[in-house]
């Protein structure tokens, strides 16, 4: 069995001298096609033209191919093969060992191309079925066609009966030879109907961008395969100096194998360019999860990831800001370690383990994200902060609306419960007295505790209405805007929020109505809330004279303050004259933590930390 | 009067049993929880009962579940409600089937055991009693301000008894003031106010209340259930929208 691959040394210097390696197998090849057809470019010169051109085109091929590294394996094949094909027209010679010698090159030639295919991309056959495919076509096409050789005499391979050929074996009865020869005529179209399906087999296992790149020449072999292997059912194989029209037609199908090869390599550099063109038309500023999907179509590779390094937070995210750890060093996956501009780490990219034959595609991609991540990492790292920010803030208010609970109740049940009972006895004490003293100054003591009871219930109704918790907005406006010495209107749901909520936009309320009877000389107010969608609108208008101005410092910077830490945002309209209205819009969640960085996903806050150990070791150091 | 306290705050609740027993009532049993108060009222049997409202286990309004309770199931039992706070909203949502033998009164008012025991011998003849605290926030609202200057100081004082709960007869003795007096003012504050009459005291008591609160409330909020008090006029006011426009 010839090996179809030119040995490693001798395919890297030929890589090296591309011109003279083109020059040299191009002359070489045209000599030998001519010397070994030099008796058929008489009767049948087209075809014999053709076949140099063949034989040329495959050596020429080869030798430009060689170098492609997704190519590799098939550029050996393709060179034999071109080798092989002028050799199985020495049958022209009609003398000495040419028959033998064109069976063996012809026979061969098929097998070295099919194994060619086989072998792409990985260089290996990968199945038992397919060395068995292999073994059986060695079995039925070279080795078949060698050994009808010993059974048979010149004449039934279709020489002229006076040629002076070396022959072997003793001819067996013609009927018997024949009947072989239909048997061998069917497995091989049976072998090229496996092959066909074999082949089709690998094309879906091939990566997207491997199927792209090599369909071409996947077809144009197919075809090649089919039209040769009926024709030989026809007309065996090369046997005197005329050559028949039937084999113009293989001639001219093996002519398209070159072409499409040119046609994988031209497919090649289309993608090269997408690349560049697709990542370089990001928007700006990029999301990692934009960049992401733009990679995955570039190399048509749906499980290519981003995981993104966060200095600050000592660990890898994914596209969505989940945190990741990357894969060790022997994952099968194709990893590219990052750094940015100043060397230092920015992220993985880990593409199918597929992708490591168009290692130079991958390289070109990642390095064209380079800069998009790094602007985008920039801005998650400045989202970040914001949601840390606004989280801690949201923590704030949670802890204060918490504290002024617990002061509340511990008022209801330490102070007030404590002057409650005393009242009790001052009560009891007032029955038991007679005397008009004691009972003038049980009267004053119990009129000095009615005071101190209501000044301690304003005192913890201000710090925090038990009514809010209760019962919720409404009733607890209600309470509070009773005694206010203005008409205040209510129209307020019914509908209850989070209590940190409810709470803020309470506070927000009684402030505005405070500035109200403090500042604005109004007569009448009107609180409205309302939820819209996932916010509550808060407004508070009054009929007073407006200019309301917001003061550093001043109480409606408080407000804008404490709207703000609810996540909301607080519009004042107050022209002169007019009467101020403040409307505050809150959202019903917690101050959201989106992050528009991570591709709209939601970022948790605070976040898991997990340290990766960073195993340089493992990964490639592409950049 | 045989009467069970239920507070969790031991020291109020042992000085309201020590006062409440040195003035005739009976006081059969003390818990500081309402559940186990309810439990036990097949065996104690009580005229009225004492509830204060936040109590184990939320602190919120075990009180008032606990008071629709017993008016669910023991219409007999009277129930006066001792509260740190005086909530209107919650003297509504107990008030507001219009039934009597119910009290609401902040827990201050301990300090005076003749109005206390007066509380307790209303309720438990059936009468509804409110704290003068919260008809006095109703009374002093700024919404109400045009409609009650059309009032006399005594007809505004009046309005404020009948509001607390008090009968003809009550109003006339702590007013000062004859039988006949008392019906005459009674008479110009519903004429005035344009509220419908009625005989009936506890439904007096809700008229008036839902006459106070009507003004100024959002859109559909029903303070009293229909056809039980008939919500007296709101005066014409505009109710839920902006007057600014």
């Amino acid at each position: 069995m010839p090996h179809p691959r030119l040995p490693g040394r001798l395919s890297a210097c030929a890589a090296r001298h591309r011109s003279l390696c083109l020059a040299v197998s191009g002359s070489v090849t045209a000599a030998l096609s001519v010397a070994c057809q030099w008796r058929s470019f008489g009767p049948s010169p087209f075809a014999a033209s053709v076949n140099v051109a063949v034989a040329l085109a495959f050596v020429l091929t080869a030798a430009m191919l060689n170098g492609e590294e997704t190519l590799g394996s098939v550029t050996g094949a393709l060179a034999l093969g071109g080798l092989l094909w002028p050799l199985s027209w020495t049958a022209g010679w009609e003398t000495g060992p040419s028959a033998l010698l064109s069976t063996f090159a012809y026979s061969h030639f098929w097998v070295c191309i099919g194994w060619g295919v086989l072998r792409y991309p990985t260089g290996q056959l990968r199945t038992n079925g397919e060395r068995a495919l292999l073994a059986a076509a060695v079995l039925v096409v070279p080795l078949a066609n060698l050994g009808l050789i010993g059974i048979s005499r010149p004449a039934w391979f279709g020489y002229r009966e006076d040629a002076n050929l070396w022959w072997y074996g003793e001819p067996i009865g013609l009927g018997t030879f024949h009947l072989i020869v239909d048997v061998l005529d069917v497995l091989t179209v049976v072998l090229s109907v496996l092959f066909l399906v074999v082949v089709r087999n690998r094309l879906r296992q091939y990566s997207e961008l491997d199927r792209r790149i090599f369909q071409p020449v996947a077809i144009a072999l197919l075809v090649a395969f089919l039209i040769a292997a009926t024709i030989n059912s026809v007309a065996y194989n090369p046997s005197g100096p005329s050559i028949g029209p039937e084999f113009t037609a293989v001639s001219l199908t093996l002519l398209t194998i070159p072409l499409a090869f040119a046609a994988a390599v031209l497919r090649r550099m289309f993608v090269r360019a997408r690349i560049a063109q697709q990542l370089a038309t990001l928007p700006n500023p990029p999301t990692v999860g934009v960049v992401q999907s733009a990679l995955r179509s570039v190399l048509n590779d749906d499980s290519a990831e981003i995981l993104l390094w966060l200095p600050e937070e000592e660990h890898h995210v994914d596209a969505t800001g989940t945190p990741r750890q990357p894969p060790g060093p022997r994952a099968a996956e194709v990893i590219t370690e990052l750094r940015t501009s100043t060397g230092s780490p920015l992220a993985m990219i880990i593409v199918a383990p597929a992708m490591r034959r168009n290692r130079d595609l991958v390289t070109a991609a990642v390095q064209t994200c380079v800069l998009a991540l790094e602007n985008a990492r920039l801005h998650a790292t400045v989202a970040a902060q914001l949601v840390a920010v606004s989280s801690s803030r949201a923590r704030l208010v949670e802890a204060g609306l918490h504290e002024r609970r617990r002061l509340e109740r511990d008022l209801h049940d330490g102070a007030q419960q404590r002057l409650l009972a005393l009242a009790t006895r001052l009560g009891l004490a007032r029955t038991k007295a007679t005397d008009p003293d004691t009972i003038s100054a049980i009267d004053a003591a119990r009129e000095d505790l009615r005071h101190a009871l209501a000044d301690l219930r304003s005192l913890a109704r201000g710090i925090h209405p038990a009514q809010l918790s209760q019962g919720g907005l409404r009733p607890a406006l209600e309470t509070v805007t009773t005694t206010l010495p203005l008409d205040v209107t209510l129209d307020v749901t019914q509908e209850r929020f989070s209590a940190v909520l409810e709470a803020g936009a309470y506070y927000t309320i009684c402030e505005a109505l405070t500035n109200t009877v403090k500042h604005a000389g109004a007569s009448r107010a009107v609180v409205t809330v309302r939820r819209r969608g996932q916010v509550v609108r808060v407004v508070v208008a009054d009929d007073g004279k407006g200019g309301a101005m917001t003061v550093d410092g001043g109480g409606l910077a408080g407000l804008t303050d404490r709207v703000r830490a609810l996540g909301g945002a607080l519009e004042i309209t107050s022209p002169s004259g007019g009467g101020t209205r403040l409307a505050a819009d809150i959202p019903c969640e917690p101050p959201a933590v989106t992050s528009p960085v991570w591709g709209g996903a939601a970022v948790a806050a605070p976040r898991v930390r997990h340290v990766v150990p960073l195993d340089e070791g493992g990964v490639d150091p592409c950049v | 009067m045989r009467v069970v306290i239920a507070d969790d705050s031991t020291l109020f609740r042992e000085g309201l049993a020590m006062l409440l027993a040195s003035s005739g009532v009976e006081v059969v049993a003390q818990y500081a929880e309402a559940d186990q108060l309810v439990r036990a009222l097949p065996q104690t049997r009580p005229d009225a009962v004492i509830l204060d409202i936040r109590m184990p286990p939320t602190f919120t309004d075990e009180g008032l579940v606990a008071a629709e309770l017993i008016r669910g199931q023991h219409r007999g039992i009277a129930v006066l409600m001792l509260s740190t706070y005086a909530e209107t909203p919650y003297a509504l949502r107990l008030l507001g089937d219009g039934s009597g033998g119910l009290g609401y009164l902040l827990k201050d008012r301990v300090d005076d055991v003749g109005a206390l025991q007066d509380a307790l011998r209303r309720v438990i003849e059936g009468r509804l009693v409110l704290d003068e605290e919260i008809v006095a926030g109703l009374l002093a609202h700024r919404r109400h301000s045009d409609e009650l200057a059309r009032l006399t100081p005594r007809e505004r004082s009046v309005l404020g008894h009948m509001a607390e709960g008090r009968s003809n007869q009550g109003i006339g003795s702590r007013l000062h003031l004859a039988p006949k007096t008392v019906e005459n003012h009674i008479a110009g504050v519903f004429n005035k106010l344009g509220m419908p009459a009625s005989t009936d005291d506890n439904r007096r008591v809700l008229a008036v209340l839902t006459w106070l609160r009507a003004a100024g409330t959002g859109p559909g909020d029903v303070l009293a259930p229909a056809g039980r008090a008939a919500p007296a006029a709101s005066g014409g006011q505009a109710t839920g929208t902006s007057p600014f426009g």
